[in-house]
C-alpha cells in the first residue's frame, strides 16, 4: 500500500531527474565536488527511502505508459538499481577528476533511466527508456577521459547504437502483442514472431552482456576505469532485467520457441564466462568475463519465466531467482570494482601480479574484497548464495525443456559454472591478500563504498529469506 | 529362584572409582594413590565374601536389578543394556579369583612400585584393570562384557608400557640379537603397541560376532543366549557357515589368550613390571579368553542342540579346532621355555602353555557325554594356575630387581639369599610342574581325562608330551636358581651367606600364592565334587560325577617325575653343563636356536605383516593415489581447463567490426532455434 497519495512511480522519477538536473546548475554555482558527491548521494537515497517504504501491492496501474506504483519485481530491482547507484557514487574519487559534476549529472540520469526502463510497459516507454540509457551510460563511460575509457566508451558506443536499433524494431514488432487483454489476442505471423523475439533479445543481450552479444564486455569492462563499470554493471543495466521479464511475459505466451532462445543464451553466457577467464591474468578482465557469466544466471531464472505461466510455484521461484541474484550482483559488482579501483591506485594495474606484489594491502580492503567474491561465488549466507539457490531450485522444477529424461540438465550446468568460478575468484582473492596488510585507517573512498557495500552485503544476506515471502 | 543383590554391580564399580580417585588425588601425593587405589581393591575384594556366603546359601545364582543403561530399539523389539552383574558358578568363582588375586598384588604393588617414576600412573590403570576385569566376568550383558574387555586390553597396553622412557631393565630378549633379518629384541613402548594391535586387531572378529549375536537374537542378556542363539545357529548352520562364525566370534578370545597364532604379544608384555605380569598376563586378562569359552561353550552346546544335527556337527568342528589350537599352544610353548634364558619369559611361555590346556578342557567338554567335566576341568585350571603363577611372577619380580638380572644365568646362584622368596618359588614350581600333590596336578590331570574322553588321542598324547616339557623347564628353572653346582662358583660370591632383607608387604602376597598351592591342591583331591555343583550351577549343564582315572593319574604324576629327573640330571648338583655342547653341535644348535626364537614366528610376522604392510600402502600411495587422484585432480582436470580456455579465447574478438559480426550470427543463431522450436 503506498503510503503516498501521490503517484508514486512520478515522485521518485521527479526526483531523481531533479538531482541529475541540478549538477550542472551546481557545477555553476561553485558547489564543490565533494559537496555535490554528497548531494548526489542523498539523492540516491532519498529515492531508496522512497521505494522501500511502499512495498508492492497488488494493484498495478498504469500512467503514459509507465506503472504508477511499484510492483513485484520493480521493487527488488529499483533497490538493487539505487544501492548499486549510490555504492558506484561512493567509489568516485571526485578531487581527482575534471568532470565531476557532468559525471554525476550522468549517472543520476541513468539511474533514472534505468528505473524508468523496470517500469515500462509500453512501447514507447521503453523505447524512451533505452535510448535515455544508452546516451547516459556512453556519456558516463566517455567521461572518464583517458585513453581506455574513451576506446571503451567507443565500441559500447557502436555496439549499443546497432542494438538500439535491434530493440526498436524488435518492439515495433512485438507491439501487438502487449496488450491483448486489450486488442485481443492477436494471430501470430511466424515471421514477425522470429523477428521480434531474435531482434528483441540480442538487444536485451547486448544490453545485459549475454552471449552471443557479449563480445564487448571484457573490452569495454577490462579496460573501462573501475568506476565506472562500478557503476555501468552494478546498476545501469539492472533495469534492462526487468524489461526482460516484462518481454518474457508478452512474448513466451506466443510462441514456444522463446525457450530455446532463452536457454541458449543462457549456457552460451555461462559456458563462456566460466572457462575463459580460467587462464587471464588481468583482475578486471577476469570480473567482466565473471559478469557474463552472471548474466548467464539471471538467463536461467528467465527460461523458467519463458515456460512456468501455468505454474506459479516456478514462476515465482524463478522470479525470486532472478531479483536475488540481481541484488546480490548489484552489491557485489560494484563493491569489487570500487575495491579494484582502490588497488589499482597502488598497483599500477590490474594484472595479478601487480596485485600480488602492491603495497594496498588494508584489512578493510580484505574484507571487503572477500566478501564480495564470495557474494559472487555463492557462499551462504551473503545474497548471492540465495540468488543462485532459487534460480537452481526453479530450474529444477520438470518443465519442458529443462529436463532430459530424469536429469535436470540445466542445474547441473549451472552449478558446475558456479564452481568453475570459483577458481578465478580466489585467484583474485589470492593476490590481494598476500603479502600481510597494512594497519589500516585509510579513508579512501574507494575503500569506503567497497566496505559499506560488503556491510549491506551481510546484513541483506542475512535476512534475504524475509525479503522472500513480499515478493 | 536367583537371588537378587543390589549392591553387586559395586564390585566392579569400585576400583574404576579408586582409579579416578588415584588420578585425581596423585597429582598432589603419590602415595595417597597407591593407597586409595590398594584400598578400592581391598573394598572389592571383600565384597566378594558376603557375595559368596549368599551364594552358598541359596542354591542358585545370583543377579542383581538390571540397571538400565540403554534401551536400543532393535526391531520390534529393545535390546537392554544394563549395569547389573549375572553371577552363575563361574562368574562368581572368577569373581572372586579376581578380587583376592588382584588385591593381594596390589599390596606388593605398594612396595614394588614404591618410588618409581610412573607410579601415578600406575595405580590409574591398575586399578582400571581391575574394574574393568571384574566387569567382563560379572556383567550379565554382552555389550558390556565387550567394555570391559576393551578396558583390560587398554590398560594392558598402558601398563606394558609403563616404564616408557625404555631403560634396558624392562627389555625383553638380547639386545642385539635378530633372526631372519628382524631384531628380537623389545622396548616396552615397542611391546605395548605390538600387545594392543595383536590383541585389539582379532577384537574386531568378537565384535563382529557379538553384533551378529544381538541383531539376530534380539538381546544382548547372556542368560537368555542358551536358548536365544539358536535362531542364529540354525541359519547359519544351514548355510554351512556355523564353523567359521563361532571361529570369527572366538578369535578375541584366542588373542587375548595368547593362543597360537597370536601368541606374540603376551612374550614380549614382560617388558611390563612384574606386578603387571603377575596380575594382567597370568592370572587375570589372559584368563578371558578362558572365561569367554567356560561362558559360552555351555550356551553354544544348549543352544546347537536345540537347532539339530547340523549345528552340532559344526559346533563340534569348531571346538575341535579350538582344542587342536590349545593343545598346540600347549606344546609350542614349552618347547620355547625349555630353552628360555630370561625368567620372566621362562614364566610368560609357561603361561601361554597352561592356558593352552584350559582351551583345551572347555572346548573338548563340548564332546563329552558330560560336558560339565570338560568346563569343571578348565575353571579348576584356570584357578590353580593362577595362583601359583601369581607367585612365580611376583616372587620373579623381586628376585630381577634385587639381583640386578633378568637372566636366570645372571642372577644364578646369587637367588639363594633371598629366603622367603626361595621358599614361595619352590611350593609354586611344584605346582606348575604337577607334582601330586600340589594344585596344578589335580587341575592338570582332570584336563587329560576330559580329552582322552572325547576321543582325542593324539591331543592326549601331546598334552602328556607338554606335561613332560613342562616338569622338565620348570625344575631346570628351579635348578639353575637353586641348586649348587660347584662349590667354588658360590664361594666366590661377594656377600655369600648372608640373607637380604625381604619386605612383608612384598612378600606376603606371593608366599601366601606359594603356600595356597598345595592346600588348593588337597581341596581338589578331597572337595572336587562340591566345587563342580557351584562351578557349573547356572550353566544348564548336568553336573558330572568327577572320579580320577587311576591310570591317567598315575601316568601323569610319572611324567612330571620323569621330567623334573630329566631337568635334575643337567642342570642339578651332579649335572654337567651341557650348553657348550649343544652351541658346538651344529644340527643342536640350530634347533636351540630355533627355539629360542620362539619357531621364527615373530620375524614371520613382521615380514609379512610389517613389511608387507608397509609395502602395500606404499604402493596405493603411489599407485592409486599418486597415479589416479593426483593426476586427475592436479595434472588433467586443471590441464584440460586450461586448454579448452585458451582455445576458446582465441574466438573472443577484439575489432568492433567482429562483435557486430557476432552478433548477426547470434540473430540468425536464434531464429533458426525459434525455428527448431
Amino acid at each position: 500500500m503506498a503510503l503516498l497519495p501521490v503517484d508514486q512511480v512520478l515522485l521518485i522519477f521527479s526526483i531523481l531527474m531533479g538531482f541529475s538536473l541540478s549538477m550542472p546548475l551546481a557545477e555553476m554555482l561553485g558547489v564543490d565536488k565533494r559537496t555535490s558527491k554528497y548531494i548526489s548521494i542523498a539523492g540516491l537515497l532519498i529515492a531508496l527511502v522512497i521505494v522501500l517504504i511502499s512495498p508492492p501491492s497488488g494493484s498495478i496501474n498504469m500512467v503514459s505508459g509507465f506503472l504508477s506504483n511499484v510492483d513485484a519485481i520493480s521493487y527488488p530491482i529499483a533497490i538493487a538499481i539505487l544501492l548499486g547507484g549510490i555504492i558506484g557514487i561512493m567509489s568516485l574519487p571526485v578531487e581527482a577528476t575534471d568532470s565531476a559534476h557532468p559525471y554525476l549529472s550522468m549517472i543520476l540520469m541513468g539511474v533514472l533511466a534505468s528505473i524508468m526502463l523496470v517500469m515500462a510497459r509500453d512501447p514507447v516507454a521503453i523505447i524512451a527508456s533505452w535510448t535515455l540509457l544508452s546516451v547516459t551510460t556512453f556519456a558516463a563511460v566517455a567521461l572518464a577521459r583517458d585513453r581506455e575509457s574513451l576506446e571503451a566508451s567507443v565500441r559500447y558506443s557502436i555496439v549499443g547504437a546497432i542494438a538500439s536499433q535491434l530493440l526498436i524494431i524488435g518492439v515495433a514488432f512485438s507491439t501487438p502483442y502487449m496488450f491483448p487483454a486489450v486488442l485481443g489476442q492477436q494471430s501470430l505471423l511466424y515471421v514477425i514472431g522470429l523477428i521480434a523475439i531474435a531482434f528483441t533479445m540480442i538487444a536485451i543481450g547486448f544490453k545485459l552482456g549475454a552471449a552471443p552479444s557479449h563480445s564487448w564486455v571484457p573490452d569495454v569492462y577490462g579496460k573501462a576505469s573501475p568506476y565506472v563499470v562500478s557503476v555501468i554493471s552494478g546498476s545501469l543495466k539492472l533495469g534492462v532485467v526487468g524489461l526482460a521479464v516484462y518481454v518474457l511475459s508478452y512474448l513466451s505466451p506466443i510462441s514456444p520457441g522463446m525457450l530455446s532462445v532463452v536457454l541458449f543464451m543462457s549456457v552460451a553466457s555461462m559456458l563462456i564466462g566460466s572457462i575463459l577467464p580460467l587462464t587471464q591474468t588481468n583482475a578486471q578482465r577476469i570480473l567482466a568475463y565473471s559478469s557474463i557469466a552472471h548474466m548467464g544466471f539471471i538467463f536461467i531464472g528467465l527460461s523458467v519465466l519463458a515456460v512456468s505461466h501455468d505454474n506459479p510455484y516456478a514462476y515465482r521461484l524463478a522470479l525470486l531467482g532472478v531479483v536475488f541474484h540481481t541484488l546480490a550482483y548489484a552489491l557485489g559488482k560494484s563493491g569489487v570494482f570500487a575495491a579494484l579501483n582502490y588497488i589499482r591506485r597502488y598497483s599500477g594495474g590490474l594484472e595479478l601480479d601487480a596485485i600480488r606484489s602492491s603495497t594496498a594491502k588494508d584489512p578493510k580492503l580484505t574484507f571487503s574484497l572477500s566478501v564480495h567474491l564470495l557474494n559472487l561465488i555463492g557462499v551462504p549466507p551473503l545474497p548471492g548464495f540465495w540468488g543462485k539457490l532459487f534460480l537452481f531450485m526453479a530450474a529444477a522444477q520438470n518443465l519442458r525443456g529443462l529436463y532430459i529424461g530424469q536429469i535436470p540438465w540445466l542445474v547441473i550446468l549451472g552449478i558446475a559454472a558456479s564452481v568453475i568460478s570459483v577458481y578465478y575468484y580466489l585467484n583474485i582473492l589470492r593476490a590481494s591478500v598476500a603479502g600481510g596488510s597494512s594497519a589500516g585507517g585509510n579513508r579512501d573512498p574507494d575503500l569506503w563504498a567497497s566496505y559499506t557495500s560488503a556491510t549491506i552485503s551481510i546484513i541483506l544476506g542475512v535476512f534475504m529469506y524475509i525479503l522472500s515471502y513480499y515478493i | 529362584m536367583p537371588v537378587e543383590v543390589w549392591w553387586a554391580p559395586l564390585v566392579w564399580g569400585i576400583p574404576f572409582l579408586g582409579s579416578l580417585a588415584a588420578g585425581l588425588t596423585g597429582i598432589f601425593n603419590k602415595r595417597l594413590a597407591a593407597i586409595l587405589g590398594s584400598i578400592s581393591l581391598g573394598i572389592s575384594a571383600l565384597l566378594t565374601i558376603p557375595l559368596i556366603m549368599v551364594y552358598v546359601e541359596s542354591g542358585d545364582v545370583i543377579v542383581s536389578p538390571r540397571y538400565t543403561w540403554l534401551t536400543i530399539p532393535l526391531g520390534n523389539g529393545v535390546v537392554d543394556v544394563g549395569l547389573g552383574v549375572f553371577l552363575d558358578g563361574i562368574s562368581l568363582v572368577l569373581t572372586a579369583m579376581v578380587a583376592w588375586i588382584s588385591f593381594l598384588i596390589g599390596v606388593y604393588s605398594l612396595s614394588y612400585m614404591k618410588g618409581d617414576y610412573g607410579e601415578h600412573r600406575y595405580w590409574i590403570f591398575f586399578s582400571f584393570f581391575v574394574g574393568s576385569m571384574l566387569l567382563l566376568v560379572m556383567t550379565d550383558n554382552l555389550l558390556l562384557l565387550i567394555i570391559g574387555w576393551e578396558g583390560t586390553s587398554l590398560a594392558s597396553y598402558a601398563l606394558i608400557g609403563h616404564w616408557y622412557r625404555d631403560e634396558e631393565h624392562a627389555w625383553v630378549g638380547d639386545p642385539g640379537r635378530s633372526a631372519l633379518k628382524k631384531p628380537m629384541w623389545f622396548t616396552p613402548s615397542h611391546a605395548g603397541v605390538r600387545a594392543i594391535i595383536m590383541t585389539g586387531v582379532p577384537d574386531i572378529g568378537f565384535m563382529l560376532g557379538a553384533t551378529a549375536i544381538i541383531l539376530v537374537s534380539g538381546t544382548a542378556y547372556i542368560p537368555d543366549l542358551y536358548k536365544g542363539l539358536a535362531p542364529l545357529m540354525g541359519d547359519l548352520a544351514s548355510k554351512g557357515l556355523l564353523t567359521g562364525f563361532l571361529l570369527l566370534f572366538t578369535l578375541g578370545a584366542l588373542a587375548k589368550s595368547a593362543q597360537f597364532p597370536l601368541h606374540e604379544w603376551l612374550v614380549t608384555a614382560m617388558t611390563g613390571p612384574a606386578s603387571v605380569s603377575a596380575l594382567i598376563h597370568a592370572a587375570t586378562m589372559v584368563k578371558a579368553g578362558v572365561y569367554f569359552m567356560l561362558r559360552f561353550v555351555p550356551i553354544f552346546i544348549v543352544s546347537s542342540s536345540i537347532v539339530g544335527d547340523a549345528a552340532i556337527a559344526q559346533t563340534r568342528d569348531y571346538l575341535a579346532i579350538i582344542g587342536g589350537i590349545g593343545v598346540f599352544t600347549a606344546f609350542m610353548m614349552a618347547t620355547m621355555a625349555v630353552v628360555a634364558r630370561e625368567l620372566k619369559l621362562i614364566l610368560a611361555f609357561s603361561t601361554a602353555s597352561q592356558i593352552g590346556y584350559m582351551f583345551m578342557a572347555a572346548s573338548y567338554a563340548g564332546m563329552l557325554k558330560e560336558p560339565g567335566l570338560g568346563i569343571v576341568a578348565g575353571l579348576s585350571h584356570l584357578l590353580s594356575h593362577a595362583v601359583f603363577k601369581a607367585s612365580l611372577f611376583l616372587g620373579a619380580g623381586i628376585l630381577i630387581h634385587e639381583l640386578g638380572s633378568r637372566y636366570i644365568d645372571g642372577i644364578g646362584i646369587k637367588a639363594r639369599s633371598l629366603r622367603i622368596t626361595m621358599l614361595s618359588m619352590i611350593l609354586a614350581s611344584l605346582g606348575l610342574a604337577a607334582l601330586p600333590p600340589f594344585s596344578g596336578y589335580w587341575s592338570k590331570d582332570l584336563v587329560v581325562d576330559t580329552s582322552l574322553e572325547a576321543g582325542f588321542l593324539q591331543a592326549s598324547a601331546l598334552a602328556i608330551i607338554t606335561s613332560f616339557l613342562t616338569a622338565a623347564y620348570t625344575f631346570r628353572m628351579i635348578s639353575i636358581l637353586y641348586l649348587y653346582r660347584e662349590k667354588e662358583s658360590l664361594e666366590a660370591l661377594p656377600g655369600h651367606g648372608k640373607t637380604h632383607g625381604e619386605d612383608p608387604v612384598a612378600f606376603m602376597p606371593y608366599l601366601l600364592f606359594a603356600i595356597a598351592t598345595p592346600v588348593i591342591g588337597v581341596a581338589w583331591a578331597l572337595w572336587i565334587n562340591y566345587f563342580s555343583e557351584i562351578s557349573l550351577r547356572g550353566t544348564y549343564l548336568h553336573i558330572p560325577e568327577i572320579h580320577y582315572n587311576p591310570q591317567v593319574a598315575v601316568v601323569s604324576a610319572l611324567v612330571s617325575i620323569l621330567g623334573a629327573a630329566l631337568a635334575l640330571s643337567i642342570y642339578g648338583p651332579f649335572g654337567h653343563n651341557i650348553l657348550p655342547k649343544i652351541r658346538g653341535e651344529r644340527f643342536l644348535a640350530a634347533i636351540n636356536r630355533f627355539l629360542y626364537d620362539r619357531w621364527y614366528f615373530n620375524p614371520l610376522l613382521y615380514i609379512v605383516f610389517v613389511d608387507g604392510g608397509s609395502k602395500m600402502i606404499r604402493a596405493i600411495g603411489k599407485g592409486f593415489e599418486g597415479a589416479v587422484i593426483d593426476n586427475i585432480y592436479h595434472k588433467a582436470l586443471p590441464g584440460i581447463m586450461e586448454s579448452l580456455s585458451r582455445i576458446l579465447r582465441n574466438y573472443q574478438p577484439s575489432i568492433i567490426n567482429s562483435y557486430l559480426l557476432l552478433m548477426l550470427l547470434g540473430i540468425a543463431i536464434l531464429v533458426i532455434l525459434q525455428m527448431m522450436g
